[in-house]
């Protein structure tokens, strides 16, 4: 769990000082986001509660659609949806294989579930090549990721990089207002 | 400016809690932790 802190907190810094330098077209409806965020955190605590991932998927979707004008959000979308997707076919978990956790030096037998992650141990995986298997950092601190995760992450830097909200629509607004224009 | 910067933390905030919401990285430290749970 204080991994996951650490880069929450680390992300957010690096999202903020990014967006102070070229400020990025903010999203709608974030509340959602928060709505979806809840079982996530609940998940990552070992609280399974039925419905909350269901919860998670939905206030997510309806998110993504809201703003699927924006610049990265679709990109983020499709790398979220493709970890729900192989997350729905275990309950919420993700899985990881037995192999790829002894490969990092934490050989744990099949079914166990990840303390302070999403994860659930397992032999094989449906959808095995969108499970967690991206070894990104090994040793003191071990970081697996999914081809979603990279996908999601790609998403949210386009977003910051290549968001920027125009002047264009409030200019034609002015335009339009303006009395001696019809 | 000072809005700016709210706009910047929101953003920064946003970002985090995409990461949470959306990606299902295995993040852990060295060390501790599994448990095992029955039909996973």
């Amino acid at each position: 769990m204080a991994t996951v802190v650490i880069i929450y907190l680390v992300c957010t810094g690096v999202g903020t000082a990014v967006a102070l330098l070229r400020p990025p077209l903010m999203p709608r409806y974030n509340l959602l986001l928060l709505i979806a965020v809840v079982p996530q955190i609940g998940s990552l605590l070992s609280i399974w509660i039925p419905g909350m991932f269901l919860v998670s998927v939905a206030a997510f979707c309806i998110w993504c659609l809201w703003n699927r004008n924006i610049a990265g959000v679709l990109i983020v979308a499709i790398g979220v949806m493709l970890n729900l997707l192989v997350m729905a076919s275990y309950g919420g978990a993700m899985p990881i294989y037995s192999d790829v956790l002894a490969g990092v030096g934490h050989p744990l037998p099949h079914g166990s579930v990840m303390i302070g992650s999403k994860d659930v141990v397992v032999r094989s995986a449906y959808l095995a090549p969108l499970s967690d298997w991206i070894v990104l950092l090994s040793g003191t601190r071990t970081i697996i990721a999914s081809p979603g995760d990279l996908i999601a992450i790609a998403g949210i830097a386009y977003w910051l990089l290549f968001s920027h909200p125009t002047k264009e629509g409030d200019t034609h607004d002015v335009i339009s207002r303006h009395p001696r224009i019809a | 400016m000072k809005s700016r910067i709210l706009r910047a933390i929101a953003a920064g905030l946003v970002v985090g809690t995409l990461l949470v919401a959306g990606t299902a990285s295995l993040a852990m430290p060295g060390g501790r932790i599994a448990i095992t749970i029955a039909g996973k």
